[in-house]
């Protein structure tokens, strides 16, 4: 197992927050979480790269336990997060800078990515002169540089409009697919959920448990008009609504 | 011209016209108000007396800035990273803006002399308060998102601080800067005022003795220029350093 996070409690203010909370993820795979909003979903990652203390549970990656998940993964908001006084690709450069990685082949793989995440014409560009969609891609570029195998991705596309959303999706496909990276993911829209994950944890409201997982195990690339697909959809969404409604 | 600077400029000519023609007019003596063609005439035939003394003024100038951002520096990162020390040291820092400099002129001529230092002193007293309260407000308003960022990544608290914190800064230092240096000169002329033996300041004590009148707006007129330069240079050297912050400008403009 590349991570397993186990029975993860936490209380703020007194009020619990996450409820023993328990997600596994194996090497390669890509794992989402989705829940209603303010579930807790995003208190569970920063708990995981250690901006929160837990009071209870515990961190494995690759077998090993750890304190939380600094400095082993790499982490992408929902914000794109660019520095703006950087160029393009002096804020894909950031990771290995800070690493003390910078050398020739770092910036060839750099200049590489760009080109993947079809960004090669602005490298030179500072963020203010980009969309939405393009600091984006930046921001993903920019993770995959980090070097890290595992991705912790909290609403990475929320930002955005649809369109430009469902377009970015296939690069997000591609982390999994392409660079081999192992992905952990929030999201609150379940079709793209169920477009790129292995499984996907459903969050009960607050505060957090897991009330259901769901192997997905089918074929990629999916299509969203697929039967088993829009089944799926419809009993995730059933539940998240059940949930709204127990919490409100 | 630009034509942001169009209207100023044409005030300024009428205010200028409209001086010299009541002068005129009324026929003030020389000595008591001069009229700008009169002071034009001063410039030219005193100008290497001028000139003398405007470099004089403008080295202390010059050196009180850099001595002012010498301090800012060091104080505003000891006040950022160690609580306690801000606590210390803030209050004081605010107080000490109550002081009037102007009072503090004869004993800083009485420690350090009649020499450059003490007018240096002067200079950097009142540039330094709003620079380092401006680094300091900057280096901790930055983004917190993007300090965790780095800190999820493993970085160091220098390499946030260095990567992070300092460019989010910049904006800030400049906009201090900029209030800074265009008072740098009050503090200069107060410290000759005091005590020198050379100086604008010091040229206008003079020139107010022997009723030059026309001497001492000659010496007015350049100190508001180099007032005025240091500002632009210092917008200039901004435009320099933060090359980003001129094409969001431009992008949002653009909508």
């Amino acid at each position: 197992m590349k991570l397993i996070a186990r029975d993860i409690r936490k209380k703020m203010d007194g009020l619990p927050v996450l409820e023993g909370v328990s997600v596994e993820l194996d090497e390669g795979e890509f794992v989402t979480i989705v829940g209603p909003s303010g579930c807790g979903k995003t208190t569970f990652f920063n708990v995981l790269i250690g901006l929160t203390s837990c009071d209870g549970g515990e961190i494995a990656y690759e077998g090993r336990k750890v304190e939380n998940l600094r400095g082993l993964v790499a982490y992408m908001q929902q914000r794109d997060l660019l520095l703006p006084w950087r160029t393009l690709l002096r804020n894909v450069l950031l990771g290995p800078e800070i690493q003390g990685k910078l050398d020739d082949g770092v910036l060839s793989r750099a200049r590489e990515l760009l080109s993947f995440f079809r960004l090669d014409n602005f490298a030179d560009m500072y963020p203010a002169q980009l969309s939405g969609g393009m600091k984006q891609r930046a921001a993903l570029a920019r993770t995959l540089m980090f070097g890290k195998e595992l991705l912790l991705l909290d609403e990475p596309l929320s930002a955005l409009d649809a369109i430009t959303r469902r377009k970015l999706q296939s690069y997000l496909m591609a982390l999994s697919e392409r660079f081999g990276k192992s992905v952990l993911m929030i999201t609150h829209d379940v079709e793209e959920a169920l477009l790129l994950s292995d499984r996907i944890y459903v969050f009960s409201a607050l505060p957090a448990r897991v009330r259901r997982v769901i192997e997905v195990g089918m074929e990629k690339p999916r299509s969203i008009a697929d039967k088993r697909f829009l089944e799926l959809k419809e009993e995730i969404l059933g539940e998240l609504l059940e949930e709204v409604q127990n919490g409100s | 011209m630009d034509r942001r600077n169009f209207y100023p400029a044409l005030i300024l000519l009428v205010l200028i016209a409209v001086w010299e023609f009541l002068v005129r007019v009324f026929d003030v003596p020389f000595y008591i108000l001069p009229p700008p063609s009169g002071i034009f005439q001063t410039f030219a035939s005193n100008f290497s007396l001028l000139l003398r003394h405007t470099l004089v003024t403008l080295e202390e100038i010059v050196l009180g800035i850099l001595l002012a951002l010498a301090l800012a520096f060091p104080l505003a990162l000891v006040m950022f990273f160690r609580k306690s020390l801000e606590r210390a040291f803030y209050p004081l820092l605010i107080a000490s803006q109550a002081i009037p400099v102007f009072a503090l002129a004869p004993l800083f001529v009485y420690w350090f002399g009649y020499s450059i230092l003490s007018k240096v002193l002067m200079a950097a007293l009142i540039v330094f308060f709003p620079i380092t309260l401006n680094l300091l407000q900057g280096i901790r308003d930055a983004d917190r998102d993007l300090v965790d960022l780095l800190w999820v990544a493993g970085a160091t608290r220098w390499q946030i601080l260095w990567k992070i914190r300092f460019p989010w800064a910049l904006p800030f230092l400049f906009a201090g800067l900029k209030i800074g240096v265009s008072v740098s000169t009050i503090g200069a002329v107060i410290g000759e005022w005091v005590g020198a033996e050379r100086g604008l300041g010091y040229l206008m004590l003079h020139a107010n003795a022997q009723l030059r009148i026309s001497l001492i707006f000659a010496s007015i007129l350049i100190l508001s220029a180099i007032g005025l330069a240091l500002f632009y240079g210092v917008e200039l050297l901004e435009r320099v350093f933060l090359p980003w912050k001129r094409r969001e400008r431009k992008w949002e403009e653009k909508g």
